[in-house]
């Protein structure tokens, strides 16, 4: 199975993309393989990987879930510094080191 | 950021095949990413949340309050995003965001149960049933979230200086 499937599987650090036999496309939300803390290298990253898989005309059926229990868990907020520092835009608050309360 | 957050969004209402999202514990961040599927299955101890947003001072302008308002309706939407506290799987279900509860750790089983089911129709009648049920979200999306992410982005800079004064 795995000879046949598309680059753009293992292209995003924080997606695992899987497909069976069916069509049935999951992707998986993880850092690390535990639950995804999002960074701004993710928000990047997904912009392309959603776009890959709505044009991938193999795909049939696409789930979308989480690793380890959780959907997404929080979010890395020093990931975004670079982000306000250059356009005064932050997708999260500044203020909070962890988000998993 | 800008661009991205849009385009995000935009890709995920552009995949035109049935979308499930199969939901295990906390939903803390971008939920919207779930509500742009067409259904949405959780685990029982599964929980909805916005941390990044009002709770931390800025405006949720990136497509979270279009899709909630879109799927729970405004009223809740505005309440759950000026006030975000863990709102529970059933509560979810309840305003019809989450359509089955299962037991946790069962959420993506039911996902593919699901989409075997799906598979049974034809092939151009699921792809053109999806881009139909996602196109009224679409085009809100589009309407709606370039400028909420405008209105997001001024609220951080306004924040960010505010901290920098402060020192």
């Amino acid at each position: 199975l795995k000879i046949n499937q598309p680059n753009y599987f293992s292209a995003y650090r924080s997606l695992k993309v899987t497909r069976d036999a069916q069509g049935v496309l999951v992707v998986e939300f993880h850092t690390d393989d535990g639950p995804l803390t999002f960074t701004a290298q993710d928000h990047t990253e997904f912009v392309d990987a959603f776009y890959r898989i709505s044009q991938d005309r193999a795909n049939k059926i696409v789930i979308l879930t989480g690793t380890g229990g959780e959907f997404i868990l929080g979010i890395d907020f020093a990931s975004f510094g670079d982000v306000i520092l250059n356009s005064g835009h932050l997708e999260p608050g500044a203020r909070r080191g962890s988000a998993d309360s | 950021v800008h661009d991205e957050g849009v385009q995000i969004l935009e890709n995920l209402a552009n995949i035109h095949v049935p979308v499930i999202a199969a939901i295990e514990g906390r939903a803390n961040v971008h939920s919207e990413y779930a509500l742009l599927a067409d259904v949405i299955v959780a685990g029982e101890g599964a929980t909805f949340n916005d941390l990044p947003h009002f709770a931390g001072g800025i405006v949720p302008g990136d497509g979270i309050f279009t899709a909630w308002s879109y799927r729970a309706g405004a009223g809740r939407a505005e309440a759950f995003l000026l006030n975000p506290k863990p709102l529970t799987a059933h509560t979810a279900y309840n305003w019809g965001v989450v359509v089955e509860i299962v037991p946790n750790g069962k959420a993506l089983a039911r996902a593919r149960e699901l989409a075997s089911l799906y598979l049974k129709a034809p092939e151009v009648t699921r792809r053109n049933t999806r881009a139909h049920f996602i196109q009224p979200l679409k085009e809100r999306i589009v309407r709606e979230v370039g400028y909420g992410l405008s209105l997001e982005g001024a609220s951080t800079a306004d924040l960010v200086k505010s901290m920098q004064a402060k020192g």
